[in-house]
Formats: C-alpha cells, structure tokens, sequence
C-alpha cells in the first residue's frame, strides 16, 4: 500500500474510516510519540502515559464515525484528547504534579499560561519542526541558531530569497499546525 | 489591505525586511500585530524545541490497543452491536462517475451467538428515490451474485450464513434500486473487496 500520509484531520479521517485497522496504525505510527511524550512528561510515570496513549489511540478508532475532516488542525484536536485524558489520570490518582514532574517544573516558569498547555505546544512545535520536509526543516534549523540568511545560502546552494521564502513558508506551516488548546475548563 | 504574511514571518524571525510604510501597518493594524506575535511565539517555541526529543511508545502498547479493537462495536446510530472479533473488512469506493463522491465501509464481525454479522456505513448523496441494496459478488464470476439485504438510509446491519463462503463472494457491491425490483440494476453505488482485518 505504500506510506500513507496523514498529517492533516482529512487524510486521519481518510484512513480511519476506509482503512480498517491499517489505517488506524498509520495514525498512530505517526502521531503517538506526540501523544505519549505528552502523557510522559505530564505525569512523570511511564505504565500511566502507556495508558493515556492506548486510551486515546482506542477513543480515536470506536469514535472514528464521529471525528470530524473540517477541523483544520489534527494535532491541536488530538493534543485536546491527550490533555483531557491526562487530567482524568491525574483526577483519579488525586497526584497533583510537583516539582519531580516536568509539568510541575514549567509551572515556575511564570508564562502565565497553565501547566498542560505549556508542554503541550513545546511538544506539538517540536513535532511539527520534525516533519518538515527534509531540505526545509534543516534551513529553518540553520535559522534559528542564528544563522544569517546570507551564511545559509552559502551553506545549501541556495539563493538568498529562496532561503527566506522557504523559512517564511515553514514558519506559516507550522503556525497553522498551530492553534493554541483553550484551557478554560 | 494587510501585511503579506510571508513578510509577517520573516520580521518574526528578527529579519530587516518590508517598506516603513509595511512597518507602519503591522504596528496600528490589530489583526496583523497580533498574527505577528503569535508568530513570534512559534519563533521561540521553534528554538526551544529544536532540541527536544520525543519518545516512542513501548511495542506492546499498539498490542493492547490491537486486542482492544478487536472486540470493540462501530459506533452506528441505531446504537452499538455487541460485535466480536472482528475478522474482515471492506473499503468501498464508487466505480461509476455519476457516485465519485461516494465511499463506504464494511466490517464483519461474530455476535455473542457465534453468527457472522455485516455492518456498512455509506457516505453518499443518496436520492429520495428507490432502496439501497447490498449484494455479494463472486470474486472472479461477477454474474453470480448473493443478496444481503437492503440498507435502512446509509446503515447497514445482516448476519451472513456460514454457507456463504467469502473466500468465494468476497466482493461487497452497494446498489441503488427501484423498489421491487429483484436483479441488480446495473448501478452501483460503491465496491469493495472483503479482506482480514489487520
């Protein structure tokens, strides 16, 4: 069959509905490593993120009649199950995470946005930069260690435009990968 | 008119581009200055994350949710059937022009009984006209057709006889008919192929 792409809410809806339990691999071939560093960094246990990650990966293929292809964001849909299943592991142990957990670690961090939703874009940038395509992502790279536009042409054989073209277009990429999950519970 | 967003993103990433007049719009338009800070936000998220690695869950994760989906009902409207051991499924795809947008599935699973149980879904445009019907097809003698059943709007719900031998009409063919009728119209809506479940 070949690798199937499923990046966007279409292609996962796509291969969750036709492609029986294949389909269901590739969606998590592709998008548990995002959902269980999450779950791990959350709640610091590794039995309790392998539950989180078989929760939401069962969730996603029983409501697979139900999930919507319009949403334009896969990642930040997921990222919401993911958080909400986190919550309900902590709720259910009555774990509150202290400063031994990540997620207690990034609450210091004084950015004003909640323990969650902070890892969780770290986590969905980190996976979005990842899967660039290769050329892309290695100038996109390039430019965030400070590199010059100029010194990155040099490096890659491209022109200058090119180079910021491209970075322009990662970084629209991966900001429309990008939507910020309302923590208003 | 607003800021070209490639523009946006270049003076997210700290680079001198754009005219004054460019400049000028991001700082007194609204929409563009916030499109520009959240640009900025992905700027320092992205060199944060540069570095960060994820982890890949232990094989035997995908195993438990594999067990698990095996014995796990479709979500239908008429209400979940207690399906087990799902064997086999069928993607279904049109292959006439007048239903390109059409598609479905199908899966066969065991009751609490032991029967074979059919369910499909449609995802189609269907008319207000007429039934749908599902058939099985021979999978090398297309002529030789064993009927299922007629669907009730885009579900469908049938136990297969165990006479029935799949390995032989293995071809799952939804059609649309007028009602009354007792041969194949010829117009089918979508087809599928019936194969093990992973």
């Amino acid at each position: 069959m070949g690798a199937r792409s499923v990046e966007d809410s279409s292609a996962v809806v796509d291969a969750l509905r036709g492609g029986g339990a294949d389909g269901l691999s590739a969606v998590y071939d592709r998008w548990s490593p995002l959902v269980y560093s999450l779950a791990l960094r959350a709640l610091g246990d590794v039995t309790r993120a392998e539950d989180v990650t078989k929760q939401v990966f069962t969730e996603l293929w029983t409501g697979r009649g139900s999930v919507e292809p319009g949403h334009a964001s896969f990642s930040a849909w997921l990222i919401e199950l993911a958080c909400a299943r986190i919550e309900d592991a902590r709720a259910a142990t009555g774990a509150v995470p202290g400063a031994s957990t990540e997620a207690g670690r990034a609450e210091g961090s004084g950015e004003g946005r909640s323990r969650p939703v902070v890892l969780a874009e770290r986590l969905v940038l980190a996976d979005g930069l990842s899967h660039l395509d290769p050329v892309p992502q290695r100038v996109l790279r390039m430019i965030l260690d400070d590199l010059t536009p100029a010194e990155v042409a040099a490096r890659t054989g491209l022109s200058v435009e090119d180079v910021k073209s491209q970075v322009a277009s990662s970084l629209i990429q991966l900001r429309q990968r990008w939507e910020v999950p309302t923590d208003a519970h | 008119m607003h800021t070209d967003p490639e523009l946006l993103a270049l003076l997210a990433l700290g680079e001198e581009v754009g005219s004054e007049a460019d400049r000028e719009h991001v700082r007194s338009c609204p929409v563009c200055a916030a499109e520009l800070a959240e640009l900025q936000h992905v700027v320092t998220l992205a060199r944060g994350a540069a570095d960060l690695a994820m982890s890949d869950p232990d094989p035997r994760v995908w195993e438990a949710i594999r067990t698990e989906i095996r014995g796990v009902p479709t979500q239908s409207p008429e209400g979940a059937v207690d399906v087990r051991e799902l064997a086999v499924h069928a993607r279904l795809t049109p292959v006439a022009a007048g239903w390109s947008a059409a598609t479905g599935d199908a899966e066969l699973g065991t009751d609490a009984q032991g029967r074979r149980v059919l369910q499909v879904t449609l995802h189609a445009d269907l008319p207000a006209a007429g039934i749908r019907q599902a058939w099985l097809l021979h999978r090398t003698d297309p002529s030789r057709r064993q009927t299922l059943g007629i669907l009730d709007g885009r579900h469908g719900l049938w136990t297969v006889e165990h006479a029935i031998d799949l390995d032989e009409f293995g071809i799952l063919d939804i059609s649309q008919q007028s009602i009354g009728s007792t041969e194949h119209s010829g117009d089918t809506i979508v087809r599928g192929e019936l194969v093990p479940a992973a």
